[in-house]
């Protein structure tokens, strides 16, 4: 069995007297790309959000590589290597996209404020090397053009793609994508599929949360399925279309074919 | 003539005025919170600066600039490590952090009469008394410096936020504190820089202000307000607003002055700010944005 990269265990949150994510394990392999698909409301933002640190757990525990994470914060976990992106994009819209990509190299490096204004060769050559990068993770995504345009300049496609490029610059070893698809036309969405495909090949582990599932079904290499913050089926994505209870999960009970395109 | 030397003694006054009205912009994009303490930290820079003549009279007004920036800059950073850090990480409401900066501005005004008294302090001569001719008009050299110093402060702060890493990482942090902490931005220390320095703006503005007219215990209560007129005339929040915010209201105070009455020059200012906030509610950089 490949090595797992992340692994939940019992994970549970509870808003008040809703369990928004309800005893979940969860096993992401290193290098795999793992969809996470399920009606609204299923908690799978949830669960994206317990793993990246953003909100604390009611019970079970993450692990990352081996190391128990489940009281780390979301600061840490992204140093150590679990970068997302944010379903309602949350770029820094005043500066360029160049800039964008690069502050996530900038703050980890631990240069203090009278180094960067002393402006020493050093400095200047650590800079050239983070915007080096910062460009190379922009044309990676596609957006080699737009280095100098602001983020909140850019047209709503290429803001989705500048999210992975921030995400992605720093090579952490997990990338969680939150509806990268969301709001793309059919062109878009494939050229984003064929890119989380590139991401894996550069040697990110992939968690997508997802509703398009053109997209989900033609990169997952594992898919979980939640409904009502339980998990409801696992398997590869030809298993899951074929799962009956997933497909009433979306579509009620019903007498009609379960066919692929019942879940797309 | 006389107009030349009018327009040069509003445009140091807006230099004044913006210095304070970018650090009311830089605390507020970072912390939400509106430093109320703002002035305070100019007249302790003005007095700072003062104290320093006194001991080293020979100093020149360069370095007597730096030692008012340095001063209210450490206090600045005392503020921010003693009083709002501590009351941010007890998640006290943003409210209640913004009394306590009225708290520690009424806190400075009294420790500032113990040490200097109440009566006003007149700053020796900083700069020859002997006239500039800039273009066959006499000006005084005292505000072309002003006006210098201002502007050279200004354009540093903007090359360190635009070109330098640390400054690229504040401004992060300034527009989503949440999301650049998540790339890896220190906040608590972030948050120190941001007092820093608008602490230095304040310490710098405190001393050009000093050598213009005097230095005064309570001299930071109207230029706080006029700094803060300044930030919500430009759009608060913006460093671009806060600094055209600054010189715009320079002149608009100067030339009411004399076009209307100097009786009822401040309560000019306090006017315009009520108007900003019914009529324009986000300032010229709101106005900008409309149009664009």
């Amino acid at each position: 069995m490949p090595e797992a990269l992340l692994e939940a265990a019992g994970l549970s949150r509870r808003f008040g007297g809703l369990a928004a994510v309800d005893a979940v394990d969860l096993r992401v392999e290193r290098g795999a790309i793992h969809g996470l698909i399920g009606p609204n409301g299923a908690g799978k933002t949830t669960l994206l959000n317990l793993i990246a640190g953003a909100l604390a757990v009611t019970r079970g525990t993450v692990s990352f590589r081996g190391a128990d994470i489940t009281r780390w914060d979301a600061a840490r976990r992204a140093q150590a290597g679990i970068r997302r992106t944010f379903q309602n994009l949350k770029l820094f819209a005043e500066m360029s996209a160049l800039e964008n990509a690069s502050i996530g190299l900038h703050a980890g490096t631990h240069a203090g404020i009278f180094a960067a204004l002393a402006r020493t060769p050093a400095q200047r050559a650590e800079e050239e090397r983070i915007f080096a990068r910062a460009r190379r993770a922009l044309e990676f995504v596609g957006l080699g053009g737009d280095a100098g345009v602001a983020a909140g300049k850019l047209p709503y496609g290429h803001r989705r793609l500048l999210e992975i490029a921030r995400a992605f610059v720093a090579e952490p070893a997990l990338i969680l994508l939150d509806e990268p698809a969301a709001g793309l036309n059919q062109t878009e969405a494939a050229n984003l599929s064929r890119l989380i495909g590139r991401i894996r090949d550069a040697g990110c582990t992939v968690v997508l949360v997802e509703h398009h599932m053109d997209v989900v079904m033609s990169v997952c290499d594992q898919v979980t399925v939640l409904n009502y913050g339980r998990k409801l089926a696992e398997g590869r994505p030809a298993e899951i279309q074929r799962d009956a209870q997933v497909i009433e999960a979306y579509l009620g009970r019903g007498d009609a074919p379960p066919s692929k395109h019942a879940l797309a | 003539m006389y107009l030349a030397e009018l327009l040069a003694g509003a445009l140091a006054i807006g230099c004044v005025y913006s210095l304070v009205a970018l650090g009311f912009a830089m605390i507020m994009r970072a912390t939400s919170i509106i430093h109320f303490a703002q002035g305070e930290l100019l007249m302790l820079g003005s007095m700072s600066g003062l104290s320093t003549l006194w001991l080293l009279p020979k100093l020149p007004a360069v370095a007597v600039l730096i030692c008012g920036m340095v001063a209210s800059g450490i206090l600045a950073v005392a503020m921010e490590f003693l009083v709002y850090r501590p009351l941010r990480l007890r998640r006290v409401a943003l409210m209640n952090v913004i009394t306590a900066t009225v708290g520690m501005s009424i806190l400075c005004i009294n420790a500032a009469r113990l040490l200097w008294g109440s009566e006003p302090l007149r700053y020796p001569e900083l700069f020859s008394t002997s006239a500039y001719r800039i273009a066959g008009v006499p000006v005084s050299p005292q505000l072309v410096w002003i006006m210098a110093f201002g502007v050279v402060l200004m354009g540093l702060l903007q090359l360190f936020l635009k070109r330098t890493r640390t400054g690229l990482v504040m401004q992060a942090v300034a527009q989503d504190a949440e999301v650049a902490q998540l790339m890896g931005a220190n906040l608590t220390r972030m948050m120190l820089y941001t007092f820093a320095i608008a602490g230095m703006m304040a310490g710098a503005a405190g001393v050009m202000f000093g050598s213009l007219f005097f230095s005064f215990f309570e001299m930071g209560f109207l230029l706080g307000i006029k700094g803060f007129v300044a930030a919500t005339l430009g759009g608060l929040g913006s460093l671009a607003g806060a600094m055209l915010g600054g010189i715009l209201f320079g002149l608009i105070e100067t030339f009411s002055a004399v076009y209307v009455s100097s009786a009822y020059k401040d309560a000019i200012g306090m006017v315009l700010l009520i108007a900003i906030l019914l009529f324009l509610p986000s300032g010229l950089v709101g106005l900008w944005k409309a149009r664009g």
